[in-house]
């Protein structure tokens, strides 16, 4: 008998049928530890980090192109991930006739390809559910969002619209929705089907053969309005049938314990610190666990009111009111902050760095595109949107580069990205943002 | 001898050429605003620094202003208010925004913005709509004897600027007035509403043109023609994201155009003294309107670098330049946010306010000012059949929201008799400060709330005459 990670071993007691998980076992992945024996790859994830009003332009970008640039003094807490970075630079965000809707113009233009009409809402998906339809297939959740500064509307993960897919706020939310009721440790030995959802499915399965008879006696306008419902159904059978199966893991990992509900989640500085990489921990072992493979983490609104305790300002309002210092040439307190912005996701890579992983590590299979709204945040500038890019995408997506402005829109990178992750696309963005040629030089 | 012949034929063709040329061609020349600002001399020294403090200077003594910049400041401002007490003011002042636990949305900023909308000589009365019924909190003043602009009036009078090419009798008040504001005054362009206005019309926010031609030498010809207005094309930028050269751009027969008699002379181009209609300086869509100079004047140079520079002057309505600044969001977001405080501009402007006479009131409704361009050659051409100023439906709400804020306020002035904050205005995002909350920060949306409740019963709460 060949067993693979998702048999079971099967008996009967005393006239009912008992089911016993198998633990992961090295001979579930090949020898070379790139994929899973049973022939599959391992599976890239796709993350998203956001930091809002931006860098300082004098302070972040590289003064030379390529592999061999000088690590500048903003983007210095990634030198330790630079082999695994990618930095953008000089991108522009036109925006024909819209409106540039401050601290929203440029974000979403960098995650949807699309300059909005109105703030506050996308013209289309963001790219981590346009990604997440095609890499979420077969896992407990299609999508996780999270907000390190504690408000659940710091998400920038959409379907479209001034729909918002809510973050998780706290890190013991994150922790409960992750890893709370209803989640089986797919690292343990005893895992083993929901019976909740077997029973659900089972109901869905029933009604199979009518469902097909229905269909046949149908005209063609009502066969199409029931092939759309049928269609939801069909999600929720997919979902069912992830859930009834283990998880495909090859990270060794453990689930930690539930976070202290006494961790406050909000704007200071020092609880960032804490709560920040906490979350991102927290995200990568959900996705090492194969709990989700799109991960979205936000440290602030797109107006960011990050402050250390004594500053009466903050990040956004520094950014509005600080004279620029005549001799350094910028604001030196908002330079701060964005330092600051860029330790917390040198953190989040941290966090996927350290989950040994097949080959390589959680980060190796993953992208993480981190993003923000401004270019130069008093003025609300958007052309120039620094976007930094890390992870190797198991191997589709070379790194270690500052790709210099060569006046590409920022909707290049997210069709790169797109093309690196397995999407059958071949143009994105609308109106002058729409493009069609992706970083060729960055794809392996 | 033939080559000789032939050489002599060139010459003879070339000379006819030229004497057609110089004598009767038409030539027309293009340009596209590629930065507009008001004409503020900067009087600091550009390398200076002293922490993060703009450098007083020959212009600004006291160096740019620093309303709203630090607790001092807005007690100072508020203590002119007769219905505060002193501890009322010490605690908006210093809102209690110590701790990792304040309200993340910025204790000071929502607590300084909407008591700074309540400054009246009584608590209802909303002083960005009604500046008149607030104290004035004192504007510093541009004290340089050197100022750009035109000598407007045609007189040398004691107070007058003198250009930095030694032109005596320059009539730029609107510099004396607001030359000092944070937000406008800096090195080299450098002032943040400078900035971001210039970011936004290379954005596409709006684009301005100027055509000039004549029918004899290009660098010489008094009977020139000088066009400038709004363009529906945007300005085309070029791969360093700097304004490209020669694309073309269609030139609109609207509001907000004008068409001047010129005369260039060794290539200076200055045209007569008449009404300008031009786009006005914008950072929101809202503000986009007509820049109306009254008296104005246009000079175009041709600098002995290539670059082109443009200087527009003219008096301009004391309202509208209040409304331009003011109204874009609401007096108290930009007055905090850019240390500037409207009421006390507001009065600055009053002050030296120096042309169109209302013989109604016995003053001035008029500013002198000037603004500097930078141009880039471009090919101005007209539309196929005649178009009006494209206009954004999506933004149509907030334009409407500014011209109903803008009318308030002009009413205002002229009877003297404080109006509500219509319900449209962007004024109503400050509450009037009086309540503040847990953490310092004041109860959103009282404001809003009495404002509609107060429609609602038909009241008009503020009528108390003056």
């Amino acid at each position: 008998m060949k067993f693979n990670r998702r048999s079971l071993l099967r008996g009967s007691c005393q006239g009912a049928l008992a089911v016993m998980g198998l633990p992961f076992l090295d001979c579930f992945l090949n020898s070379k530890g790139q994929a899973q024996a049973t022939g599959r790859p391992l599976p890239t994830r796709f993350n998203t980090f956001f930091w809002g009003c931006g860098l300082t332009a004098q302070l972040w970008i590289p003064k030379t192109a390529g592999t061999g640039y000088e690590m500048t003094v903003q983007l210095k807490p990634l030198e330790p991930y630079r082999k695994k970075l990618n930095v953008f630079s000089g991108l522009r965000v036109p925006l024909d006739s819209k409106p540039n809707g401050q601290h929203w113009s440029g974000l979403a233009a960098a995650i949807t390809g699309i300059a909005p009409f109105r703030a506050a809402e996308f013209e289309s998906k963001t790219i981590d559910q346009q990604v997440a339809e095609v890499i979420s297939k077969g896992v407990r959740f299609r999508s996780v969002a999270a907000a390190s500064s504690g408000n659940s509307r710091q998400s920038y993960s959409s379907l479209g619209g001034s729909n918002l897919l809510p973050a998780e706020p706290t890190p013991l939310s994150l922790y409960t929705r992750l890893f709370g009721p209803g989640f089986q440790d797919p690292t343990k030995g005893d895992w083993k089907p929901d019976p909740r959802i077997m029973m659900q499915k089972s109901v869905l399965s029933a009604v199979a053969d009518d469902r097909q008879r229905l269909m046949r006696n149908l005209g063609a306008s009502d066969r199409a309005r029931m092939d759309q419902y049928f269609s939801s159904v069909r999600q929720t059978e997919l979902q069912m049938e992830a859930e009834l199966q283990r998880p495909s893991i090859a990270a060794k990992v453990s689930i930690p314990e539930a976070p202290s509900k006494d961790l406050v989640a909000n704007s200071a500085w020092p609880n960032l610190q804490v709560v920040t990489p906490l979350m991102a921990r927290l995200g990568a072992i959900a996705l090492a666990t194969d709990q989700t493979r799109v991960f979205n983490l936000s440290v602030s609104e797109p107006q960011n009111q990050m402050f250390v305790p004594g500053d009466p300002l903050g990040f956004h309002q520094s950014t509005h009111e600080e004279p620029v210092d005549p001799k350094l040439g910028y604001q030196p307190r908002v330079a701060q902050y964005n330092l600051e912005s860029m330790e917390l996701f040198a953190a989040f890579l941290k966090e996927l760095d350290t989950i040994p992983e097949g080959d390589g590590t959680l980060l190796d299979h993953s992208v993480v595109m981190a993003f923000t709204d401004q270019a130069y945040a008093r003025i609300h500038s958007v052309d120039g949107l620094p976007i930094l890019v890390a992870g190797g995408a198991s191997g589709r997506l070379k790194t270690g580069n500052h790709v210099a402005g060569d006046n590409s829109t920022v909707s290049r990178v997210g069709l790169t990205l797109q093309k690196a992750l397995g999407v059958a696309v071949d143009s994105w963005g609308q109106d002058s943002l729409q493009v069609r040629t992706p970083y060729t030089e960055l794809l392996a | 001898m033939f080559n000789c012949t032939r050489k002599v034929c060139c010459i003879a063709v070339m000379a006819a050429a030229g004497a057609h040329t110089a004598a009767a061609a038409h030539w027309v020349k293009g340009y596209v605003v590629g930065f507009y600002e008001p004409a503020f001399r900067y009087g600091g020294r550009a390398d200076f620094s002293r922490g993060t403090e703009i450098e007083p200077g020959v212009d600004c003594p006291h160096g740019s202003t620093i309303h709203f910049a630090v607790p001092a400041q807005v007690a100072k401002s508020l203590l002119l208010v007769p219905w505060r007490t002193k501890e009322e003011v010490e605690a908006i002042a210093n809102p209690p925004a110590d701790g990792l636990n304040r309200d993340p949305a910025g204790v000071y900023f929502h607590t300084w913005r909407a008591a700074s909308a309540y400054r009246g000589y009584n608590r209802d009365i909303e002083t960005y709509i009604n500046p008149f019924a607030a104290e004035d909190p004192g504007q510093p003043e541009v004290t340089s004897r050197i100022g750009e602009g035109f000598n407007l009036d045609g007189k040398i009078k004691p107070g007058d600027f003198v250009s930095p090419d030694g032109e005596e009798g320059i009539d730029n008040e609107l510099y004396r007035a607001w030359g000092c504001d944070a937000p406008w005054r800096g090195a080299n362009s450098n002032g943040t509403l400078v900035l971001r206005s210039n970011d936004k019309m290379l954005e596409g926010l709006y684009t301005i043109v100027i055509r000039v031609s004549g029918n004899k030498d290009p660098m010489n010809d008094d009977e020139a023609t000088l066009e400038i207005g709004y363009s529906p094309d945007q300005i085309m930028k070029d791969a360093r994201g700097n304004v490209g050269s020669d694309y073309s751009y269609r030139i609109l027969q609207s509001e907000q155009y004008t068409k001047l008699k010129a005369r260039v002379k060794d290539g200076v181009v200055e045209t007569e003294q008449a009404d300008i209609h031009m786009p006005q300086i914008a950072w929101f869509y809202n503000q986009l309107r007509d820049a109306f100079f009254r008296e104005g004047k246009i000079r175009v140079i041709v600098n002995s670098d290539g670059t082109v520079a443009g200087l527009v002057g003219g008096y301009r309505d004391w309202r509208d330049l209040y409304a331009q600044n003011v109204y874009a969001q609401s007096g108290g977001v930009q007055g905090v946010r850019e240390h500037e405080d409207h009421v006390a501009l507001y009065y600055a402007l009053r002050r030296h306010a120096d042309g169109m006479l209302n013989t109604k009131t016995g003053r001035y409704d008029g500013i002198s000012c000037a603004y500097r361009m930078k141009l880039t050659p471009a090919f101005v051409v007209d539309p196929d059949k005649p178009m009006a100023i494209p206009s954004r439906e999506s933004e149509a709400r907030g334009k409407e929201g500014y011209d109903a804020t803008m009318a308030a306020m002009i009413k205002a002035a002229e009877t003297l008799v404080p109006q509500e904050v219509p319900p449209a205005s962007r004024e109503l995002a400050a509450t009037d400060g009086i309540e503040i909350g847990p953490g310092g920060v004041p109860i959103r949306g009282r404001g809003r709330k009495r404002a509609a409740d107060g429609k609602a019963q038909g009241s008009s709460a503020h009528s108390d005459p003056q």
